[in-house]
């Protein structure tokens, strides 16, 4: 266990916030969902983990993390005094691990120094004590616009149930069955609120499957995507039981349940497109029959719909189609029957399983999305936003990433949308030509080569806290960079025993999961030498030595700074690479 | 085997329970190239603009003949307060676009168009002879409503949506197939199209990633046919920015990698084609970009406007390129999602203008392609016809009639295909019409509920929406056309619109 577990988290977060820490803070419920490693013989056991190699285990492992947009630096997963040509993992549990705690909520105390460490607090002025203010990490988090708000937790906040909620809902309502649909007429920021907020309270308590969808079926944002009573019903049909509007009898079941609910109505748009009834309508003097069930009025088919047998297959098959794309039709199914044999309950549970699952830890080879490829690699190299105020990366990341239509890394121009589409981001990420062009575009030159946002040279240090003019000590935790010490360009201890060839697989494994090959080896460090971004030289044993190691002074001191140009060179020629945007199977 | 029984029979399956699944491991369809019959190219390679209405427009911008017992037989009364005002069921006494003031006058245009929906701008377009107007495209064959599988089915040209190509990827392999018949053929300006797999930017979409061109899984399609997207600025993200002086030895690195994975090409084509095709639109979108200025033969110095609408944006983008761009054959124009077209409760406040702004942008790329004829391609050479360019114009299905009580109206099946230019591609037949309004229909449904619609009359001329596909391929030169919107469940195909209309 070395002192950069502490930084990935995993329950454990530093005490950001002394208030968050004082004796009188209520305590504190933490684990008390406390869960067990899955056991399933579909999903990946930690003995099966511990089998890979050790190369293959970081790539499994930040596979799995870089679906919640997160990731595992490499000098947390391996022992780095001990160089990466025989790696050795000091990481251990690495399975069961993550699974607990992605079960496990965090303490109230935890929860509100996070907070704060999101929001940060302005100093109290009517005090005379030291500065209390925290600076946020993010700024212009505004309350309408809420994805960008559960972004920043699921970022920000340890590997935990709780970020594992923010990080679903933020999935979900960016499926079929949530989206606010914010691209048609009659829905606005409001709806993205109400969904992401509903999807986190009901996730977060733990509530099945069947309860979130029947709440959610006459919530005023599902209305307003669905906005008649005929289509709320077809509605229904397909996105929660995939019975598409096909045959005469289930154009029947929708012409039925369109009845049952014909007493409500969406207003226009000068009436703001609130849900009304026309009381002369309520309820049906007949019975109808909808999926050979006889029901009544809305509600009636509401609950044909939550308790219908084929809502958990569905669920499943959306949630598994996002992670499995690219596979065959025999294989999805066969991880669709194993979840649904596990008796799934809950949208944690769904998830779980798939993420797990062996075939997408092993075998998947999808095109990995902007969010998982881009925050993958950004936590594997320690990023904060704290790097910057207003830079594409800093602390304005996510309205550049969700709300922006100038800012390069705007998943809008990648056909990948957030919250926007009324059928969701398609289960298969956009590969046409305009849109890989701008995934590229934005991932080259806005992620990759913006070095400063992860190399450690711009973040905050103790000394801008402890030297201020009012000394105090850091508000927040003070983290290193990808390559240097933080607010230096001093390299991290940590990369310290790195031979010059480790160097670059260290860079290669992070940024896509394999080594270099010898020939890039040979190719990047004949680069390095022609820029004069590095020299190398053997040591007493003989091993070429990355030179741009601090220590000896003289020559050494001065080409420590170029580590990042070094990189950005490798960085560059990966991001031209078509493996470099697809997952990786285990060979 | 019969689509139902296909459908209970996928239905039985215990899990994979969508469609999606279901159908792709039930079969493929691929169709055989090698049996369309291309006996001769086309006089001139035909430039088709397919424009998507996504979400399923209502048909009655387009027909009001049946307005009075659709109002008679309505929930709600299209001519209340709320609605469509009283004059919405008279005749409109003039056809001045300038007159679109529904308080003021009737809507019922003399073709019975909705006057104040693109009902003016469609009058006109008939009296140029520049539109046709079929008012009924009905699905008989699978009378779907789901929006998924109709827009599939719209896509592809076939009933089987599953594992199965677009129209523009069947007709890239029709053509690929047919080569040798196109070599000699003239494109618009009247250079010979030559080797079909060096034409530049065949085939294009303005709407994103699109099923119009999923590709074919038994027929390879060379990358230079495959559809590629553009935006509706011609905005350029091919560029790559912060090189340094290591880029030449960076893509020496690349190139030696890539060469090592070539094995591995179909593993990642998406990216893999995407970085080859990087390359060529890297100084393509640079040369399109300024057609869009103020250049000679832009639309604005041909004195043409298009609306200021990010529709009007995206047509004269597309017209535009058709014009400049002889090589240009096939594009797909449309909405992404579903929001668009899909007035469940938008009937009253949204559908008329956005129609309007619709036919008032096809007014504009009519006029912008009639002006065309001498303008400067982008290969240098002059335009010496424009009469190759169609301009097609339909969506998911068509809609109840009945006005439901979020003021729209619910998915049903009949719908319009609007269709112009384009005379000098389409079978004599088919050109004859051109002017004219074609199809009747009746209302059918239980009085006072929802579930009212439309169908064609029983001696009406009618089509399935995979007619436009099945003539498409026509325009290129297919005389058994049908057989590429043929699959498994529907083995004869479809019937293009010039199978159907009277033979001169």
């Amino acid at each position: 266990m070395g002192r950069s577990f502490h930084r990935l988290g995993f329950g454990l977060i530093a005490c950001l916030a002394l208030s968050a820490c004082s004796p009188s803070s209520p305590e504190d419920k933490a684990g008390d969902r406390a869960g067990s490693p899955l056991s399933y013989s579909f999903t990946l056991s930690q003995q099966e983990f511990d089998a890979l190699s050790p190369d293959e285990q970081f790539m499994v492992a930040n596979k799995a993390l870089s679906t919640m947009y997160r990731g595992l630096p490499a000098d947390e997963f391996f022992d780095l005094t001990q160089g990466l040509d025989q790696p050795v993992v000091q990481y251990d549990n690495f399975i069961n691990r993550t699974q607990v705690a992605l079960q496990t909520k965090l303490k109230p105390s935890e929860e509100l120094a996070l907070e704060k460490d999101i929001f940060g607090i302005e100093d109290q002025p009517d005090t005379e004590e030291v500065d209390e203010s925290i600076p946020s990490r993010f700024r212009d988090l505004r309350n309408n616009r809420t994805d960008q708000i559960f972004l920043a937790k699921a970022h920000t906040y340890p590997i935990s149930h709780d970020q594992f909620v923010h990080w679903m809902s933020y999935f979900l309502a960016n499926t079929i069955m949530f989206s606010p649909a914010l691209e048609m007429d009659s829905t606005d920021n409001q709806d993205v609120q109400r969904v992401l907020v509903y999807l986190q309270e009901s996730l977060a308590s733990g509530k099945d499957i069947r309860t979130v969808i029947r709440g959610w079926l006459n919530n005023l944002s599902r209305w307003r995507v669905s906005r008649s009573p005929e289509n709320h019903a077809l509605e229904m049909f397909e996105l929660y039981l995939g019975v598409f509007n096909d045959s005469p009898e289930e154009q029947q079941n929708t012409i039925n349940g369109g009845i049952a609910c014909n007493d409500l109505f969406l207003t226009d748009d000068a009436e703001d497109y609130q849900l009304a009834r026309d009381t002369t309508q309520v309820g049906v003097k007949v019975p109808l029959k909808v999926f050979d069930q006889y029901i009544y009025d809305c509600e009636g088919l509401y609950g044909v719909v939550a308790g219908h047998p084929l809502l958990i297959p569905r669920v499943v098959e959306v949630i598994s189609n996002y992670f499995l794309d690219g596979m065959s039709s025999e294989k999805k199914r066969s991880v669709v029957n194993d979840v649904l044999s596990t008796g799934p309950e809950t949208f944690e549970d769904v998830f779980l399983a798939v993420m797990f699952s062996k075939v997408f830890l092993l075998e998947s080879e999808r095109p990995k999305t902007f969010e998982e490829n881009a925050f993958n690699f950004l936590h594997a190299m320690h990023w904060t936003p704290r790097s910057s105020e207003f830079g594409t990366l800093g602390k304005r990341v996510f309205n550049n990433l969700l709300n922006s239509t100038s800012s390069q890394i705007a998943v809008e121009k990648m056909g990948w949308s957030a919250m926007d589409y009324k059928i969701g981001r398609t289960p298969f990420l956009p590969m046409d030509v305009l849109s890989f062009a701008s995934y590229h575009q934005a991932i080259r030159e806005s992620v990759l080569l913006n070095n400063r946002a992860f190399d450690g040279r711009n973040y905050p240090k103790t000394e801008d806290f402890t030297e201020a003019l009012e000394p105090r000590e850091p508000p927040f935790e003070i983290v290193d960079g990808g390559f240097y010490i933080a607010g230096t360009e001093n390299l991290k201890p940590e990369l310290d025993a790195l031979t010059l060839d480790e160097f670059i697989d260290f860079v290669f494994l992070t940024a896509m999961g394999r080594k270099a090959t010898a020939v890039e080896r040979e190719d990047l460090k004949a680069i390095g030498e022609t820029r004069d971004h590095l020299r190398y030289y053997e040591n007493d044993d003989g091993v070429e030595v990355l030179s741009l190691r601090r220590g000896n002074g003289g020559d050494d001191e001065l080409y420590e700074y170029w580590t990042d140009d070094f990189a950005e060179i490798m960085l560059d020629y990966m991001s031209r690479l078509p493996e470099f945007y697809y997952y990786r199977a285990v060979q | 085997m019969k689509r139902r029984d296909f459908l209970k029979m996928a239905s039985a399956l215990p899990v994979g329970l969508s469609m999606a699944g279901l159908a792709q491991k039930a079969y493929a369809a691929s169709p055989a190239y090698s049996n369309v019959t291309v006996p001769a190219a086309p006089a001139v390679m035909p430039q088709v603009i397919n424009i998507f209405m996504y979400g399923g427009a209502s048909e009655l911008a387009g027909n009001l003949s049946n307005i009075v017992d659709i109002n008679m037989n309505s929930v709600n009364d299209y001519t209340a307060d709320n609605a469509f005002r009283s004059t919405f069921l008279q005749a409109a006494t003039d056809n001045d676009p300038n007159n679109r003031n529904r308080f003021q006058d009737g809507q019922i245009t003399a073709n019975n168009l909705w006057k104040e929906a693109g009902g003016t701008h469609m009058e006109d377009m008939l009296s140029a002879g520049d539109m046709t107007l079929y008012r009924t495209l009905n699905k008989e064959v699978s009378p779907t409503r789901s929006h998924r599988e109709s827009i599939f089915m719209s896509h592809k040209g076939t009933i089987d949506i599953e594992n199965s190509p677009g129209i523009g990827s069947r007709l890239a392999l029709m053509l690929l197939q047919h080569k040798s018949s196109y070599t000699t053929a003239l494109l618009s300006n009247g250079q010979a199209v030559g080797d079909i797999e060096q034409l530049t930017l065949p085939f294009v979409s303005f709407e994103g990633d699109t099923q119009t061109y999923a590709l074919d899984p038994e027929n390879t399609i060379p990358l230079q046919l495959r559809g590629l997207t553009m935006d509706s600025s011609f905005n350029n993200p091919y560029t790559r920015g912060s090189t340094g002086s290591s880029e030449a030895d960076i893509e020496a690195m690349v190139t030696a990698r890539k060469s090592l994975l070539e094995s591995d090409r179909s593993k990642f084509s998406g990216a893999w084609d995407g970085f080859d095709k990087r390359e060529e639109l890297e100084s393509k979108m640079t040369d399109l970009d300024a057609l869009l200025d103020d250049t000679t033969g832009s639309a604005a110095s041909l004195g043409i406007t298009y609306p200021d609408s990010s529709f009007g944006r995206q047509l004269e983008a597309a017209v535009t390129l058709a014009i400049h761009n002889p090589e240009t054959l096939y594009m797909a124009v449309g909405t992404p999602g579903l929001g668009g077209w899909d007035d469940h409760n938008n009937g009253i406040d949204r559908y008329a203008n956005r129609m309007n702004g619709l036919m008032e942008a096809i007014k504009s790329a009519m006029a912008h392609i009639n002006a065309s004829n001498g303008v400067t391609t982008i290969g240098g050479q002059t335009r010496t016809r424009t009469d190759n360019i169609v301009i097609n114009v339909f969506g998911d299905f068509g809609r109840l009639v009945n006005l439901n009580g979020s003021g729209g109206w619910d998915h049903a099946n009949n719908q319009n295909l609007y269709t112009f230019g384009g005379a000098g591609v389409r079978p004599a037949n088919e050109a004859a019409v051109m002017g004219q309004v074609i199809g009747t229909t009746h209302r059918e449904g239980r009085t006072k509920t929802n579930n009212q619609y439309t169908v064609p009359d029983s001696d009406s001329l009618k089509w399935e929406p995979m007619a436009v596909a099945s003539s498409i391929y026509q325009y290129f030169g297919a005389t058994n056309s049908p057989i590429l919107t043929a699959d498994p469940l529907n083995l004869d195909g479809f019937e293009t619109f010039a199978d159907k209309l009277p033979s001169i």
